[in-house]
């Protein structure tokens, strides 16, 4: 805490770090929380990266159909850990504030150069943490740049600049963990405990008050998930509806024929005829990279026929694409373990009624273990891409 | 300060982490300046601008509002609403988005579905009916102990 100002003459440079009388602020306290923060920032990192590598696989990455669920699980922890920083993130910048108005303000050149990457690394760490609920939220007019690459690229900064802050760190961080826990003095305010207890209690709060948009038990006590995973034709939450992604006419034409390409021959499919072919259901959930999922149970054609129908081998890749024709999203790959998936449908249904043309009428791509974004919606063509 | 010399393990971690700190990081930094889908102009803004404020405007006037929302309770009471503060200040910067609700989009009714308002509503609710509870307990809890106190000489 401060103390309320006293005369404005104290407020020369070098007194204004002792403006900061909590004696709460200490290398053990900001070492507890700054042990949880990187491991926090750790699990964001590792499964922002996976989400990354499933969209844009490099050559080395290798990602399976099953099981069902992992990615939901993933993405979820994604969101929920990085909301779950807010508070840890605020107790540990509260906790080294002081150090902001050291003065002078640095030693020497190297010192100068670990307090600039300070900079970056704080920096870093707000603008993922900002612009991921800003994101969740929905609301991209004050980031005015591409969300997904920018906060891409500047996880590198945060974990580098943290690795950075740690190795710099390291024995201030091995000292204070090693430090016999003696409370600190009660002077009639919170202990280290209590604000850690504070700390637990904010993420837990967080957590309840978001996690159903994922956990559908948990919907009806979540009051502040972005999405509810009971909300939206036929029980479904829609990302991108048919008007905003201009495909309402395309969709709705009775003239509108599926083009499965393959090696041997290209098929024409009409709703009917692809109605006619053999029919399966699968129970899959739309995982979005926003964080939410629900799931249906979807009817229609299997993937894997289409390829045989056309001559594809095993092992073949599928590329979707969508009427859409202005969108990052338009076409996606089914690598060969999504390919060759049993569950991967080309859905014509959820339950027993017809796809709402939010949900991709008259054709929608939906396969286990992947993003929401590569579930395309709307398919116009399919073609089998041989190994 | 112990002057133990530092051993060579805990040095070349160090500077491990360093090496490969200073590779992701700039790994990062080259992406960010060579992405043309990231605006420059825009990212560096709205960098600045949570740095800034965050540590100018945003970190200070919690610490002010703290001090002054707690400085006339009495010491016993004091740590359980600082807590409270803390969890419904950290409640709010993710909360506040959707309760503003700039968002939304008329054409999809599903996205944002809550009425967030409420939600938060409900949140602090929470929050403060447990702080209550917390208070009332720790002033019963209070009485009894002051009167051994008291007993003693």
């Amino acid at each position: 805490m401060v103390r309320v100002p006293e005369p404005l003459t104290r407020l020369y440079p070098s007194r204004l770090s002792r403006l900061f009388t909590s004696r709460l602020r200490s290398p053990q306290l900001t070492s507890r929380i700054g042990r949880l923060l990187g491991v926090a920032v750790a699990v964001c990192f590792v499964t922002g990266y996976l989400s990354h590598a499933i969209q844009h696989p490099p050559g080395w990455f290798y990602w399976p159909s099953r099981p069902v669920n992992l990615y939901r699980v993933t993405q979820g922890l994604h969101v929920a850990t990085g909301l779950a920083i807010v508070p840890l993130l605020a107790a540990k910048l509260w906790s080294v504030y002081p150090k902001l108005f050291r003065w002078p303000p640095f030693r020497d050149a190297v010192h100068a150069i670990e307090r600039l990457s300070l900079f970056v690394l704080v920096a870093a760490a707000l603008f993922q943490v900002t612009t991921g609920i800003l994101n969740i939220a929905l609301w991209y007019s004050p980031m005015s740049f591409f969300f997904t690459t920018a906060h891409y690229w500047t996880a590198w900064i945060l974990v580098g600049a943290l690795a950075i802050h740690i190795g710099v760190k390291l024995p201030v961080i091995r000292r204070a963990l090693g430090a016999p826990d003696r409370a600190a003095p009660q002077t009639g305010s919170l202990s280290r405990r209590g604000l850690l207890t504070a700390v637990g209690t904010a993420i837990g709060v967080i957590t309840v008050a978001t996690i159903g948009q994922t956990l559908r038990p948990l919907a009806g006590l979540s009051v502040l998930g972005p999405r509810d995973p009971r909300i939206g034709p036929q029980g479904l939450p829609v990302n991108q509806s048919a008007v905003a992604a201009g495909v309402t006419a395309a969709a709705t034409d009775p003239a509108y024929r599926l083009e499965v390409v393959g090696p041997a021959r290209t098929l024409r499919l009409s709703l009917a005829e692809l109605g006619a072919l053999a029919q399966h259901t699968a129970q899959l959930p739309i995982t979005c990279v926003e964080g939410w999922s629900a799931t249906a149970t979807w009817g229609g054609v299997r993937v894997s026929d289409l390829v045989a129908a056309v001559g594809g081998a095993q092992g073949a890749s599928v590329r979707v694409e969508s009427l859409e024709q202005d969108s990052l999203y338009r076409i996606s790959t089914l690598a060969p373990p999504h390919a060759a998936d049993p569950l991967t449908l080309l859905a014509l249904r959820i339950g027993d009624q017809p796809l709402d043309l939010d949900h991709g009428y008259p054709v929608r791509l939906i396969a286990p273990n992947r993003p929401g974004v590569l579930q395309t919606k709307w398919v116009a063509r399919i073609e089998v891409v041989q190994p | 300060m112990t002057a133990r010399p530092a051993d060579r393990s805990t040095v070349w971690l160090r500077r491990a982490l360093v090496a490969v700190g200073v590779l992701a990081a700039a790994y990062g930094v080259v992406g960010v300046l060579t992405d043309p889908s990231v605006s420059l102009p825009n990212y560096f803004r709205y960098t600045l601008t949570v740095l800034f404020g965050h540590d100018l405007l945003v970190l200070p006037l919690a610490i002010v509002l703290g001090a002054v929302l707690t400085r006339w309770l009495p010491g016993w009471a004091r740590p359980v609403v600082q807590g409270a503060l803390f969890v419904t200040a950290a409640l709010t910067v993710v909360a506040l988005p959707l309760v503003l609700g700039f968002g939304r989009v008329g054409d999809e009714p599903s996205a944002l579905p809550r009425d967030y308002p409420r939600g938060f509503l409900l949140c602090l609710a929470a929050i403060w009916l447990a702080t209550a509870i917390l208070l009332v307990l720790r002033a019963i809890r209070r009485r009894p102990s002051d009167s051994t106190i008291r007993e003693r000489p």
